[in-house]
């Protein structure tokens, strides 16, 4: 068992109609369970977020986006990970192909981690194309050598409130497939295809995605301390090329002792959509119609540090971090909304400072979102690069 | 009509009889065929020509008894009978050959196999039979600017009952509607078969039809259509509402009604009160703003002018609106209701004497809200009903005409209902479902039951809304699907503009054109008369961007005075002289 959260407190220099805004929340509250059977061959993994008590009205985030939320990035469903595994080695316990069955509600075996656990504080811009979460999805997975393969039958449904479940009328409308390389310790190659009904209604009327995402990541050590490098790039196409968004995001961490410096370059754009008039937070959900106002563009370099505390007799660890970030919103193609119009600028500063506190072994280094084959390839990575975050 | 197709028309071939060498030495040696009679015969394609009749003979010239005589048809396509028949006494054995469809030679052939002269080959003449049909060829669905000559001929072909085409046949063409003129009132079918005419579009904008006929053919007449192009002109207006996006229009006398949308640099609370000339040039005199609303999302006036009705969307205070007209120029308020998550549309219905608003609630459960209007009781807008609509991107629009409610539920399709028409016993308060169709494409977003001069209630156009770019891209077609059978309404055809998609309509039921907003596309005319199928982009007849490339994006459209008026999103209200 383990578990976190952070206090932060955000100031961000432009939010919607201009003005700044600053706000101190409550935010990943989380417990994480895992357990294993039989040898390790059933796995399981729960993940409890508070989020819909702490942050109802989410998180102020510059680029955020989704989920009806907008320049704020939503809060997860309660039950954000619920999921089973077996994991069978073929060929008995030194056989060379591994192969695993995973259900429940998760993640889809696409695209990088959730940045609930990465270097970054703030969300990035790119989430909802980079990752497919809360779903009840069934995945299947083999891995031999230095490849591993995975495939994921899911709703297309994304949650539209913290209480809410998927879609299971849904179940197995959307598919994704995942191929990742091995081929160095410690380095890790990705690419992912989805096709996604309706993710944004959820009664199956909206337009289907294309998803296409390829990732690189490593880990190891620099000059004699953890570094960790990770690059992807996405591609969305929505209703038969209509719409079409590109993300590209870069990030790194160098630890220096308990010290953590890093950087996030990310380039992504979002969709712009009617919003709710008497918010600006949120647009309308469900849907009107398959039309969107626009697109943006929004470039953001981050850059933070962070620490690591142990309390001395305290079985927790404490780990503040000051980050700071700068963006730039563009209007990209047709359509009426104007960033320069709608926040009264396109620049953007941000500002977050807070601190995570963490009770148990692996509350802060958990890849989420790994299941099966996939779990055990993360293990055996992290095993190969000195398990940097510990 | 001149009936020349018996005569001079066949070029015919005299082969006689073909007598071929024979060296047999067999059972037949020294035996002779010829032919005894049914030679060189004239009839019509088709017909039973007398007996062919062959005499065998022996070297003494006595005739043969028993001898096996095989036929066969040698060319034509007739059919001869027996295959094989046997000489009598009189050394004579015979065939019945029925002419094939071939026009001009045809010939048949007897053999014995041994004898001299065999096989003998009988020549046959197949004339042309009366003309049967008439088939249009080419040159339907043309369009042209007015006054201007069609490119192509108006081709029709004239053939007999065999399929042979018919040379001589006189074809009278008229002009139906239009008011064009035609090369020629008469025409005479080739050695082809063909009759063709030149068509001069008349002055009018619209369709034209032209028929051509034969006395007396089956098939006869064929109506061949055709769209005469005219452009839009721009009356006035334009870049008149620049703080605010336009939405949807109506117009009643001498006064025009916008609604409002989303968020420029001021809400989409507001709805435009303009007072219009025939000159042109809309004027702004009055505005109606209202708290707690994000867009004006429909507008309608009641047919007498007395109300106007606007529905609300986006807001804590959505829902619908109610005002008297006693001045037009100045609205009164009446009464409204609030409706959570607001109204995509509303639409008046008039049925047994009774004032009805037939309001699209869309989303959150979906449904379709039925109010009585009456602004003299104690509750001007009475809610008699609500039909629940699938959650399926549910209800955008209801199209409501003598007691049916056609409603637009998106991927659902149309659903037809009866709120008073009879056909299914249903009524404002007890809508009864007739029957639903799914336009190719789905997102059914509006639509217009077309009822054309004759009174003729055949078409239903239907509008799809695609996805877009508000401002900037569109995408969506116009449907068509033939009513004419309530019960199981089809697609029968379409209209797409590409680039552009479609939003709503409205129709000039007298001249038969359907004018469609069509967002990024501007305002389109079609030409909706006649029989519809297919494809009916040729008959678009006129088409506009009134803001201009990157300033039109067109959200209503509609017909009054005589005038074509617009909404644009983008550039505000339009006075468009009509093609």
């Amino acid at each position: 068992m383990s578990g976190q959260a952070t206090v932060a407190g955000t100031w961000v220099s432009r939010v919607p109609h201009g003005g700044s805004l600053a706000e101190v929340r409550v935010v990943r509250p989380m417990l994480m369970g895992r357990g294993s059977l039989f040898g390790g061959r059933l796995r399981g993994v729960a993940t409890l977020d508070g989020e819909g008590w702490t942050i109802p009205e989410a998180e102020l985030t510059v680029g955020g986006w989704g989920e009806g939320f907008v320049d704020r990035r939503h809060p997860h469903t309660y039950f954000h990970e619920l999921m089973l595994a077996g994991v069978e080695r073929i060929g008995g316990p030194e056989g060379a192909v591994q192969v695993s069955l995973s259900a429940g509600k998760g993640f889809v075996a696409f695209g990088s981690d959730d940045p609930m656990n990465r270097v970054a504080f703030r969300y990035p811009v790119n989430h909802h194309w980079s990752q497919i979460l809360e779903r009840a999805v069934l995945i299947g997975g083999i891995a031999a050598g230095p490849v591993m393969a995975e495939g994921s039958l899911f709703n297309g449904d994304e949650p539209e409130e913290p209480g809410q479940w998927p879609n299971m009328e849904r179940f197995g409308d959307s598919w994704a497939a995942r191929l990742t390389l091995l081929p160095a310790r410690g380095l890790e190659v990705a690419g992912s295809y989805a096709k996604v009904h309706s993710p944004e209604h959820r009664d199956g009327a909206g337009l289907d995605d294309y998803k296409v995402h390829a990732m690189a990541r490593w880990e190891g050590m620099a000059a004699g301390h953890p570094l960790y490098a990770m690059a992807e790039w996405a591609r969305v196409e929505e209703g038969d090329g209509a719409f079409v968004y590109h993300t590209f995001l870069a990030e790194g961490a160098y630890e220096l002792g308990p010290t953590r410096l890093y950087y996030q370059f990310e380039r992504t754009e979002r969709p712009e959509e009617e919003r709710v008039l008497d918010t600006k937070w949120r647009t309308i959900r469900p849907h009107l119609d398959n039309s969107t106002l626009g697109t943006t563009r929004w470039t953001i370099n981050t850059l933070g540090a962070g620490r690591e505390v142990r309390p001395r007799g305290w079985p927790i660890q404490a780990r503040p971090f000051l980050e700071a970030s700068y963006a730039r919103a563009t209007k990209v193609g047709d359509g009426v909304f104007d960033p320069e119009v709608w926040y009264k600028g396109t620049d953007f500063w941000s500002l977050s400072a807070g601190v995570t506190i963490a009770v148990g072994r692996h509350a802060l280094d958990h890849r989420m979102g790994r299941y099966g084959v996939a779990e055990a390839t993360d293990t055996r990575q992290g095993e190969h690069t000195g398990e940097m975050h510990e | 009509m001149r009936k020349r197709y018996w005569a001079g028309t066949i070029g015919v071939i005299r082969l006689g009889v073909v007598a071929a060498c024979s060296s047999d030495e067999g059972p037949g040696a020294n035996r002779t065929v010829s032919i005894e009679s049914g030679n060189d015969q004239f009839a019509v394609v088709g017909s039973e020509l007398a007996p062919l009749v062959v005499r065998v003979v022996d070297a003494n010239d006595t005739p043969e008894t028993g001898v096996d005589v095989a036929w066969s048809v040698v060319s034509g396509g007739g059919s001869i009978t027996p295959a094989t028949s046997t000489t009598d006494a009189a050394g004579l054995a015979s065939a019945t050959f029925t002419l094939g469809s071939t026009v001009g030679t045809q010939e048949a052939r007897a053999s014995v196999p041994g004898a001299d002269g065999s096989p003998v080959t009988f020549s046959e003449t197949g004339l042309a039979s009366a003309p049967a049909q008439m088939t249009k060829l080419s040159g339907d669905r043309q369009a042209g600017p007015v006054g201007a000559e069609l490119p192509l001929p108006l081709v029709v072909q004239i053939r007999d009952e065999f399929g042979a085409a018919l040379e001589g046949v006189d074809v009278s063409w008229n002009v139906v509607t239009g008011g064009g003129n035609l090369s020629s009132a008469t025409t005479t079918s080739d050695a082809t078969g063909l009759a063709k005419v030149f068509l001069t579009l008349g002055s009018s904008a619209g369709g034209q039809d032209v028929t051509a006929s034969v006395d007396g053919l089956p098939g006869s007449p064929v109506t061949f259509h055709a769209t005469a192009r005219a452009p839009f002109a721009i009356l006035g207006g334009g870049n008149n509402v620049p703080e605010r996006y336009t939405s949807d229009l109506w117009v009643h006398g001498d006064y025009a009604y916008t609604g409002t949308w989303g968020f420029r640099s001021a809400s989409g609370n507001a709805v435009k009160i303009w007072h219009l000339s025939a000159g042109g040039t809309p004027t702004l005199v009055d505005s109606i703003v209202t708290a707690g609303i994000g867009t004006v999302s429909d507008i309608e006036v009641s047919s007498d002018g007395s109300l106007l009705v606007f529905s609300a969307e986006n807001g804590s205070g959505a829902g619908l609106f109610l005002y008297s007209l006693a001045d037009p120029a100045n609205p009164a308020f009446i009464d409204s209701v609030h409706v959570g998550s607001g109204l995509h549309t509303a639409a008046f219905g008039y049925i047994g004497g009774k004032r009805y608003i037939f309001a699209a609630k869309n989303p959150g459960s979906p449904a379709l809200i039925i109010y009585e209007i009456d602004p003299l009781a104690a509750q001007p807008i009475d809610p008699v009903d609500t039909l629940p609509v699938a959650a399926n991107y549910g209800l955008h629009d209801t199209f409501v005409r003598d007691g049916l409610a056609f409603l637009c539920a998106w991927n659902s399709g149309v659903l037809i209902y009866d709120v008073g028409n009879g056909v299914n016993g249903g009524s404002p308060t007890n809508p009864q479902l007739v029957s639903s169709v799914q336009t190719s494409g789905g997102q059914v977003h509006n639509a217009w039951w077309f009822h054309s001069p004759s009174g003729e209630k055949k078409y239903l156009f239907v509008g799809e809304e695609g996805p877009g770019t508000i401002g900037g891209s569109s995408d969506g077609d116009i449907h068509i699907v033939d009513v004419s059978n309530l019960n199981a309404p089809v697609e029968v055809g379409s209209y797409h503009l590409s680039g552009a998609g479609t939003h709503n309509f409205w129709v000039d039921e007298a001249r038969q054109i359907l004018y469609a907003a069509y967002y990024n596309g501007g305002v389109v005319a079609l030409d909706i008369s006649g029989t519809l199928s297919g494809s009916i982009v040729l008959r678009e007849i006129a088409r506009i961007m009134p803001g201009g490339s990157g300033n039109t994006f067109v959200w209503g459209v509609m017909l009054a005075n005589g005038d074509v008026y617009a909404s644009d999103m983008l550039s505000g209200l339009w006075q468009l002289k009509a093609p």
